[in-house]
C-alpha cells in the first residue's frame, strides 16, 4: 500500500501502464491452444523481452492475457488461492474450465463495480472428457465462449483470420500452423507485438506449454520492400 | 428538471474540487456497450420474444453468437438488448439464484407478473450505479393470457402488447406501432386491450422482418436472431439467420 | 460451503427503518455495491452513457385540484427518453391505495419504486394502527424518504392526493425535499399550460362535472401546447368513498372534439 494524504482522494489504476498485446485462441479436435508473444511494453518501450503471457491455472485449464501485466500477476494469485482451497478440501473434485472463467468473470465484474478493474483482457482454454472449453473475460467482466477468439488487436488482425480458416475438424499441426500465421501477421501490423511467441495447449493428456519460439518475419515481400516510394504517403 | 449528470457532479462535491487544484483524475468509464436488440410481441395465448446475437465493442464484432434471452420460468423469459453484457451477465445470474430461491420458499414457480417486478426491483437496486441493461420479460399471464412487460436501465416497469429495446429501437418500434397498436389509424381496428390480434405465424414473420430490416441499417444488430415462442406447452425455441456483414 | 446469505437480504430500501440511504440491501451484495460512498463519490463515471437510455418522464403535464366535493387528478401519457417517444401509454396515475393517488414527474422509475414503496409503507401504518393513514402522513412519510436520498440524483417532482378524516388532502412533494399542501398544482413541462386553463376557470365551488371537465381540458390544453405532453388524458376523482378512474381519452381525439370546425 502506498501512503497517500488524508485530503487525498483514493486514486485507482484507471489506465494500463505494462502491457502484453494480443492472446489469440483456438479449439482444434482433441484440444484447445492458445498463443501470445512474449513481450510487455511501457508505452513504446520493450520494458520486459522475455515474460510468460500464458499460465496454467489448473491441471486442464491455462489462461492468456493481454492488458496490464500486475493487473494479470493479481489475477493469477487470485487463481492459486482458489487452487489452493481446492487441494485442501482434498475432494477429487476440481473445477471445470467453465466454472474457472465464471469465477474469475466475477471477480472482474466486481473490481470494475468498486472503479478499480483488473485491466486484462484473457482467455480461458481448458480440455476435459472430451470438450475443448474456450472463454473470454475482461475488465468490465464481460463473458463469453467460442471456437476461436482474440483480445486486443488481434481481434482486428487474427479474428478475421481465423474465422475464415477455422474448422471443427483441424488437428493440432492445423491450429499450431493457423496461430503461428495469425501472430506474424499481428507482429507486422502491431507495434507492440514481438515475433517471439509461445504456444500453449490443453488436450487429454493435460496443459504444455511450449518453451517460446521466434517466428520468421517475411519483409521481402514486393509491397514491404516498395514501401511508401510507390504511394508517396509514406506508408505501406 | 436537473438532469442526472448535473446532479452527480453537485453530489461529488469532494471530486470537484480536489479535481480542479490537485492531480488529474483519469475517468474511467466502467461501461462498454456491447448492443444488440430484443424485442417481443404477445398475443392471445402466446407470446413471442427474440434477440439477436451479435456481441460488439465499438465497430468490432467480439463473437457472433452470444444470445440475449433468458428462460426464467416455463412461462416467462428475460430478453436484454442494448447492453453492457457484464452487466447483463450479472442480472440473469442473480435472478436465476432469486427464481430457485422463490421456488424453494414458496413451492411453485413465479407468476411472470412477479418476474416482471422482480426484475423492476432488481434494476432499481441498481439506481446509483445503473445495469446498463434494457430489458423485456415476455410470457404468460396467469389467465393464460400473452403478456410483455418493458424496463428502462432502472426498472421503470410498463406491461405492453409489443416491445422492442436496444440499439434498432427506434427502426423497429415505429413499425410495430404501425402495424399492431394503429394507434392513430381512424380506420383501422383497435387491438384489444392485452395483447395483439394476430395469429403466431403472423407475429413470428413480422419478428424476423423487423430484424431483417434492422440488421440492414443497424451495425451492431445481425449474425442470427434467437426466436423463442411461450405457450402454454412451455418454451419453443428457433433460430434465424441474419446478414453476417 | 458457498454463502447464499446475501439472497437472504430483501431489497431494503435504506428508510425502512431510519431512512438512512447508506443501509441499501444491495451492500449485502458486494459486487453489486454502488461505488460512490465517501471519496470513491469523486470517481462516480459520468452517467452520460446511461443517461440517455433512462425513461425520463421528463416531459409531462400532470396537475390535481381540490375542490368541494373531492380531488381531481387529471395526466397525461406521454414518457420521452430526449426528442424520442419512449412511450406513449405511460400510468403517471400511481395507484398507491384505494384512498391515495399519487403523480409521476421526472424519473420515471424513481417515481414508479418510491410510491409503490411508500404503498407498501401505508398498508403497515394500516395494520400497525388499524386506521387508514392520513394524506397529511403518508406525504409526510413520502417526504423523509425523498429528504434521505436528497443530493442523490434522485428527479421527482409529485402530487400525493387522497381522503381521509380531514376530507381532500393534496400535497406537492419534489425531490429537493419540498412538501407544500394547497388546493392547485400543475407538475411537469406543460404545466404552464394547463395553470392557464385551471387558473381562469377554477372555483373551490363547482360541480363534480365541471371539476372533471376542467381537469381534463386543461390537460388536452397542456397536450396540445407542449410536444413533451401527449398520448391519453387520464382523469381521477377521489372522495369519501376513495378513488374512482373517470375517463381515459386519446388526446387527438379530444383535439376534435374541443374543436369541432378544425380538420
Amino acid at each position: 500500500m502506498f501512503a497517500q494524504p488524508a485530503d487525498d482522494p483514493r486514486k485507482n489504476t484507471l489506465r494500463p501502464m505494462v502491457t502484453g498485446t494480443s492472446a489469440i485462441g483456438i479449439k482444434y479436435k482433441g484440444g484447445v491452444m492458445v498463443a501470445t508473444d512474449t513481450i510487455a511494453c511501457y508505452g513504446n518501450w520493450i520494458r520486459y523481452k522475455d515474460v510468460q503471457r500464458i499460465h496454467a491455472v489448473s491441471k486442464d485449464t491455462l489462461i492468456a492475457m493481454n492488458g496490464e501485466m500486475s493487473d494479470y500477476q493479481k489475477v493469477l494469485q487470485i487463481l492459486e488461492q482458489k487452487r489452493l482451497a481446492e487441494y485442501c478440501v482434498d475432494d477429487g473434485s476440481t473445477q471445470t474450465s467453465a466454472e474457472l472463467h465464471s469465477y474469475l468473470t466475477r471477480v472482474m465484474y466486481q473490481k470494475r463495480c468498486k472503479f478499480d478493474p483488473l485491466w486484462n483482457m484473457l482467455l480461458v482454454g481448458g480440455f476435459r472428457n472430451g470438450e475443448a472449453y474456450l472463454g473470454y473475460t475482461d475488465l468490465y467482466g464481460t463473458h463469453f465462449e467460442d471456437n476461436f477468439l482474440a483480445t486486443g488487436l488481434g481481434m482486428y488482425m487474427a479474428l478475421p483470420l481465423m474465422r475464415n480458416q477455422w474448422t471443427p475438424e483441424m488437428s493440432e499441426a492445423d491450429a499450431r500452423a493457423l496461430l503461428q500465421m495469425a501472430l506474424k501477421i499481428c507482429y507486422y501490423r502491431d507495434t507492440r507485438a514481438s515475433n517471439k511467441v509461445q504456444i500453449a495447449r490443453v488436450d487429454a493428456s493435460g496443459v504444455h506449454i511450449d518453451e517460446p519460439i521466434t517466428l520468421q518475419g517475411e519483409w521481402n515481400h514486393a509491397r514491404f520492400v516498395e514501401g511508401g516510394a510507390k504511394s508517396g504517403d509514406g506508408g505501406w | 428538471m436537473e438532469t442526472m449528470s448535473r446532479d452527480v457532479a453537485a453530489m461529488s462535491g469532494y471530486g470537484a474540487s480536489s479535481a480542479a487544484a490537485g492531480p488529474t483524475m483519469h475517468q474511467w468509464s466502467p461501461y462498454v456497450m456491447n448492443s444488440g436488440t430484443v424485442m417481443a410481441i404477445c398475443g392471445k395465448d402466446f407470446a413471442v420474444i427474440a434477440g439477436d446475437t451479435r456481441m460488439s465493442v465499438g465497430y468490432q464484432i467480439q463473437s457472433r453468437n452470444v444470445g440475449k434471452l433468458l428462460k426464467v420460468t416455463d412461462k416467462a423469459v428475460l430478453g436484454t438488448g442494448g447492453h453492457c453484457q457484464a452487466d447483463t451477465l450479472n442480472l440473469q445470474k442473480l435472478l436465476r439464484a432469486r427464481m430457485v430461491q422463490y421456488e424453494h420458499q414458496n413451492g411453485k414457480t413465479p407468476k411472470t407478473s412477479a418476474v416482471a417486478q422482480l426484475v423492476s426491483q432488481m434494476l432499481y437496486g441498481r439506481r446509483f450505479f445503473p445495469l446498463l441493461t434494457k430489458n423485456i420479460v415476455a410470457g404468460l399471464d396467469e389467465d393464460g393470457v400473452g403478456c410483455v412487460y418493458t424496463f428502462d436501465v432502472v426498472g421503470c416497469l410498463e406491461r405492453v402488447r409489443v416491445a422492442c429495446d436496444g440499439s434498432a429501437e427506434e427502426l423497429i418500434q415505429p413499425v410495430l406501432d404501425n402495424l399492431l397498436e394503429r394507434q392513430h389509424q381512424q380506420d383501422k381496428p383497435k387491438p384489444p386491450p392485452l395483447h395483439v390480434d394476430l395469429s403466431r405465424e403472423d407475429v413470428v414473420n413480422i419478428v424476423k422482418d423487423a430484424f431483417t430490416s434492422a440488421g440492414e441499417r443497424d451495425i451492431t444488430t445481425g449474425d442470427h436472431v434467437d426466436i423463442w415462442v411461450i405457450d402454454a406447452s412451455g418454451v419453443h425455441q428457433e433460430k434465424f439467420d441474419l446478414k453476417y456483414d | 460451503m458457498m454463502d447464499l446469505a446475501f439472497l437472504d437480504a430483501p431489497f431494503t430500501p435504506a428508510c425502512a427503518g431510519t431512512d438512512e440511504p447508506d443501509g441499501h440491501a444491495l451492500d449485502a451484495l458486494d459486487a453489486a455495491r454502488p461505488a460512490m460512498l465517501g471519496p470513491q463519490r469523486a470517481l462516480m463515471p459520468n452517467l452520460s452513457e446511461v443517461q440517455e437510455h433512462l425513461k425520463i418522464v421528463h416531459g409531462t403535464t400532470t396537475l390535481a385540484f381540490k375542490y368541494k366535493s373531492g380531488v381531481v387528478v387529471a395526466v397525461d401519457s406521454r414518457a420521452s427518453a430526449g426528442a424520442y417517444i419512449a412511450s406513449q401509454n405511460v400510468k403517471k396515475v400511481i395507484e398507491i391505495n384505494q384512498f391515495l393517488l399519487g403523480t409521476m414527474a421526472g424519473g420515471a422509475a424513481d417515481c414508479q419504486y418510491w410510491q409503490r414503496y411508500l404503498g407498501m409503507r401505508c398498508r403497515l401504518f394500516e395494520l400497525n394502527h388499524k386506521e387508514r393513514i392520513s394524506v397529511a402522513a403518508a406525504s409526510k412519510l413520502f417526504q423523509n424518504i425523498l429528504c434521505g436520498y436528497r443530493g442523490y440524483g434522485l428527479s421527482i417532482g409529485t402530487m400525493v392526493a387522497g381522503w381521509d378524516h380531514k376530507g381532500p388532502g393534496l400535497y406537492y412533494l419534489d425531490s429537493e425535499g419540498a412538501r407544500i399542501e394547497g388546493n392547485l398544482f400543475s407538475v411537469g413541462s406543460g404545466s404552464l399550460f394547463a395553470y392557464g386553463i385551471l387558473d381562469s376557470n377554477y372555483k373551490y365551488d363547482m360541480e363534480f362535472a365541471d371539476a372533471i371537465e376542467l381537469g381534463r381540458r386543461a390537460i388536452y390544453h397542456a397536450t396540445h401546447n407542449d410536444a413533451y405532453s401527449g398520448g391519453t388524458v387520464r382523469v381521477y376523482h377521489i372522495d369519501g368513498k376513495g378513488w374512482r378512474r373517470i375517463s381515459e381519452d386519446d388526446a387527438t381525439v379530444l383535439h376534435y372534439q374541443y374543436n369541432p370546425g378544425k380538420k
